[in-house]
């Protein structure tokens, strides 16, 4: 029997197997959504309410300098930059246009400092400028002017959710406009510090 | 029940046990499968009055499953491997233990590929769309997990399907 043959079988066999109790997890799956509606529209209250005072109390001219403020690196590290401190590699293979224009394939490390510095190591074809990048933290939130002397020049720095766990970090956009910083940093990043 | 919770739940019902028997097959543990399921089915609720127009919301839930469950799987194989340790092989009532061994030893990508491949007979080009990658490094995920598994299982890696 070939390779493949057996695959199938033994995939088919080992599959059928599994009987799910599906009505127990039908309602599980309701409540779930139900649960996590109510969460999301408290949230949505709170933001809404935010974006009020935002609005009203500290003024829209304020809010628009707060978008484009620079980062400032520096100053006494807080816990959250003590957590993310470290090095990170990432491999990025993909077929997405912006990777591809600006030649981003290949291994990534960037390090980020206690001080708010963002250091960069790029693939030997990415001819952007590796230095000279800092980042913020705020709560859950990571601000990051990466790129912006050239793949991102004349953008706002980009706002990403953080998430550290088992080593791996995961960084998801709220809102950036470079694409290509968001092609880089959305890649699954595995902590190297300590590593070598 | 409303419209449109009759009408997931008819969803629900038909392909619920496919997406738990999918994710089983890269995550090898029905709690974690069942889990990760549901979990595709929440969000598919979440955003149901845009997924309901799509022509196959089935299709996009399974992609969520199958995406989920290889992030899972990743995260597992990680702690695993951070704690110096290797799972203890299961008393896996079900089929070969030695497929299922081999099969549990692969990357969570090439376990995923070789589930969509084998089990769900989809062709690459599809598998590589469920996973968001290239035609191309689907072709190599699946090359790789049947080398490996020939050589776990003592078969001609070469002999099989012509994958194009």
């Amino acid at each position: 029997m070939s390779l493949d043959r057996r695959v199938r079988d033994e995939l088919d066999a080992l599959a059928s197997s599994i009987q799910p109790d599906v009505e127990a997890n039908l309602q599980a799956s309701l409540r779930r959504v139900s649960s996590r509606s109510r969460r999301r529209g408290a949230a949505m209250v709170l933001a809404f309410a935010a974006v009020v005072v935002t609005v009203v109390v500290i003024g829209p001219g304020m809010f628009q300098a707060f978008r484009s403020n620079p980062i400032q690196p520096g100053g006494v590290a807080s816990p959250a930059i003590e957590r993310l401190s470290g090095r990170y590699t990432a491999t990025v293979a993909s077929d997405d246009a912006e990777i591809l224009r600006q030649a981003m394939n290949g291994e990534w490390t960037i390090e980020f400092g206690d001080d708010g510095i963002l250091g960069v190591s790029a693939p030997a074809d990415f001819t952007g400028t590796r230095t000279g990048y800092s980042f913020e933290i705020t709560g859950d939130q990571l601000r990051t002017d990466l790129f912006s002397a050239d793949v991102c020049s004349g953008l706002i720095p980009g706002v990403y959710g953080w998430e550290l766990a088992d080593g791996v970090l995961t960084l998801t956009v709220l809102e950036d406009a470079c694409a290509g910083r968001t092609a880089l940093l959305t890649a699954e990043w595995r902590s190297t510090t300590g590593s070598e | 029940m409303d419209a449109t919770e009759a009408e997931y739940s008819w969803l629900f019902r038909e392909e619920f046990p496919g997406v738990v028997r999918t994710a089983y097959l890269v995550l090898h543990d029905q709690a974690a499968a069942e889990d990760v399921a549901q979990e595709a089915f929440t969000q598919l609720l979440l955003n149901w009055s845009k997924i309901a127009r799509y022509e196959r919301p089935s299709a996009w839930v399974r992609r969520v499953a199958i995406r989920l469950a290889v992030r899972v799987a990743r995260r597992d194989r990680l702690r695993s491997t951070l704690l110096g340790w290797l799972e203890p092989p299961r008393a896996d009532r079900h089929a070969d233990l030695d497929l299922a061994a081999a099969i549990r030893s692969l990357p969570p990508r090439q376990r995923a590929v070789v589930a969509l491949y084998y089990y769900e007979d989809k062709p690459l080009t599809e598998v590589a769309s469920l996973l968001g990658c290239s035609h191309s490094t689907a072709k190599v995920h699946l090359f790789k997990a049947r080398q490996r598994l020939a050589a776990l299982l003592g078969a001609d890696h070469r002999q099989g399907d012509s994958v194009a």
